[in-house]
């Protein structure tokens, strides 16, 4: 089933460029397996929406959802 | 002091001119940095008198390897702060951490006020209090190039200095260091203004020998390394803090418009991405970082109307973003720069000043001030009025103006609003409405500041509340973080710099330490810490948390006002167990 990732331009360098991927996964994906199969490394995810909703990294994804992606906050 | 068994220290009185040099080998328990700092502020600090007091001490300590590894490269200053009357602790980069080191000195003692408007030159072999009359009233950049144009020793040669806010002894004025760095936070502008100190410039040309290079340098690669081959120290060069706007605001954790909303909806005018395609002009290091996360941003300003234009240059980060953009409806990069450079040259600190700024438009929205003391109307988004404003803050206008130099806690006690006046421990809040972590963090950090324990990062960490593991993560972070600070390691390679690296690097240079015995030092100096407190009067329990901070959605929800006293409670009496141990 198909699942849309928009992500923060942070990680373009990991997507050859790309903000918006449209991924083909198996029933019972994770957010942040779906996210990390991009080579998005997972030390590096922060904040996962979905329909613009914060949800957990362990999130089961259901056809079509839109899943937004941010890096993690950094500082001292 | 680096292949020595003492902590070589400089004292200066202004007062009566003296100079004196000692080496402590007692001090070598405290390791260096915040460590070596924070005795000599319990040995020199007199609680019974006002904070602006001449008998008050300023010290400025280095570690035990700064700068002779990658990014140890900071400086630690410690005293009394005028902001909340308690302890100072603050830091800078730049040159000053490296000049130091090769000028042969651990740490310096300031005490005294010189008779009239002065700055201090320390080289390795003279230490000189001169005249500074001419320089009174001058701005933090103008300062810098006259003492470049009169000062030797350019290339290995650290200034800072103070601009009109320290002078007039605004709670929160910083000290510039090297243009693009600050001592920050607390005020330390204002107690070396108090002391008539306008600057101090120090020229480091000693050379000095390795003592084991093969094992120094094979420890030194393996961390250079890891700094620039990891994906987060590549953020802080490629991005920087910045790029903490965007998953703040998508989380609603950005404070805005002083926290009545925790999203910004210009968020994406004043991201980093948009500060990187709009006014990015080059990035700087401080010397010793192979990383280089100082960004500096470029806007156009006209010299006067029909004139022509002049392109102005100043750093800028995520604080600096958040308190003088979001959290004063701020809507462009542009403007944003504008206020960065108004509080720079001024000789502010950006994030006090901004949380002060917020009370203020909100007061005067609200009526408890009117343009009579505002003198110009405070409206969210009006940078061009918050311009005027930050002068005369700096310049203690009138009154009101006085009032909001010495803090929003102070100003709210005098005109009221003190639910929204945005402030933990007296401190102006730092930039994460991210949950518990973060205002607890803050609120129990020694110095009250984000930078004590890292509370937002806990809240990022933690999926949903867990209060004995929230408590535990903050107490055990603030002291390790006494460990890192006393060696002035840049928090940003905290990750780099774990145990194990530390007691390699420190072996490396003939420094000796096992794990148990870093341990005793940090809470040794974490102890030292508390004590200084208490003996200034500090009692955690009378910390009031602003009601503005349960009224407003944080990234983890709407959060609840009981538990976090109950945090705060609990965070205490770990405390009070370690003090009685």
């Amino acid at each position: 089933m198909l699942v849309y990732l928009e992500l923060s331009g942070w990680f373009k360098r990991y997507t050859a460029g790309n903000t918006r991927l449209e991924i083909d996964i198996m029933p019972g994906t994770t957010a942040i397996q779906a996210i990390t199969s991009t080579g998005i490394p997972e030390s590096e995810v922060g904040l996962v929406t979905v329909s613009d909703i914060k949800v957990a990294h362990d999130h089961i994804l259901s056809r079509g959802e839109i899943i937004r992606v941010y890096p993690i906050i950094i500082g001292g | 002091m680096i292949y020595e068994k003492y902590i070589k220290l400089l004292y200066v009185d202004l007062e009566t001119k003296k100079i004196r040099i000692e080496k402590r080998t007692d001090l070598c328990d405290y390791l260096g940095g915040v460590g070596v700092a924070t005795k000599l502020l319990e040995e020199n600090l007199k609680p019974e008198l006002d904070v602006f007091d001449e008998n008050q001490p300023v010290i400025f300590a280095i570690g035990a390897a700064s700068t002779v590894f990658p990014v140890i490269t900071k400086t630690v200053a410690m005293f009394r702060s005028p902001l909340t009357g308690e302890l100072g602790e603050s830091y800078a980069g730049g040159r000053l951490a490296l000049t130091l080191f090769l000028a042969g000195y651990d740490a310096v003692v300031i005490r005294g006020k010189a008779e009239y408007p002065s700055y201090l030159t320390i080289t390795r072999n003279n230490v000189e209090i001169k005249d500074a009359r001419a320089l009174w009233g001058m701005t933090s950049e103008e300062v810098g190039r006259v003492i470049r144009e009169r000062e030797p020793g350019g290339g290995k040669r650290s200034i800072i200095r103070i601009g009109p806010a320290g002078e007039n002894l605004v709670r929160y004025a910083s000290v510039c260091v090297d243009t693009y760095r600050h001592f920050g936070r607390l005020g330390l502008g204002a107690v070396m203004g108090s002391k008539n100190l306008k600057a101090i410039t120090v020229v480091g040309d000693r050379d000095l020998p390795v003592g084991n290079f093969k094992e120094y340098f094979k420890v030194y690669q393996e961390i250079y390394k890891r700094v620039t081959d990891t994906e987060i120290m590549a953020k802080y060069h490629d991005a920087g803090t910045p790029i903490n706007v965007e998953p703040l605001n998508a989380a609603g954790g950005l404070p805005t418009k002083n926290l009545k909303q925790s999203v910004f909806e210009y968020g994406d005018n004043i991201s980093g991405e948009t500060f990187v395609k709009k006014n990015l002009v080059r990035k700087m290091a401080c010397t010793g970082c192979p990383v280089g996360c100082i960004h500096i941003g470029q806007f156009r300003r006209e010299f006067d109307k029909g004139h022509d234009y002049e392109a102005v240059s100043v750093g800028y980060d995520f604080e600096l973003i958040f308190a003088l953009g979001s959290f004063l409806g701020i809507k462009t990069s542009d403007e944003i720069l504008m206020m960065i450079e108004a509080v720079e040259e001024l000789g502010l600190d950006a994030m006090s000043t901004g949380v002060v700024l917020g009370w203020a438009t909100e007061a005067f929205m609200k009526k408890l001030v009117t343009e009579n003391e505002t003198i110009v109307p405070l409206a969210f988004g009006k940078t061009e009025n918050y311009i005027k404003a930050i002068e005369y803050i700096a310049s203690r206008k009138n009154e009101f103006y006085g009032a909001l130099a010495n803090g929003a806690d102070y100003a709210s006690n005098k005109y009221g609003g003190k639910d929204y006046a945005m402030t933990l421990g007296k401190n102006e809040m730092p930039g994460y409405h991210t949950g518990y972590g973060a205002i607890i963090g803050a609120a129990v950090g020694a110095r009250h500041s984000h930078l004590c324990n890292g509370g937002y990062s806990v809240d990022q960490s933690m999926k949903e509340l867990d209060k004995d593991k929230l408590v535990n993560a903050i107490f055990a972070e603030e002291k390790e973080r006494c460990l890192l600070n006393s060696l002035v390691i840049c928090l940003f390679a905290r990750k780099v710099y774990d145990r194990k690296t530390i007691i390699a690097a420190l072996n490396s240079i003939g420094i000796n330490y096992t794990d148990d015995e870093l341990t005793a030092i940090a809470e040794r100096i974490y102890k030292t810490k508390i004590k200084i407190k208490k003996s200034l009067g500090f009692n955690q329990m009378d910390v009031k948390l602003p009601k503005r901070f349960f009224q407003t959605q944080s990234a983890s929800g709407l959060l609840d006002e009981n538990t976090a006293y109950e945090l705060m409670q609990m965070y205490n009496n770990k405390v009070e167990e370690m003090m009685v141990k």
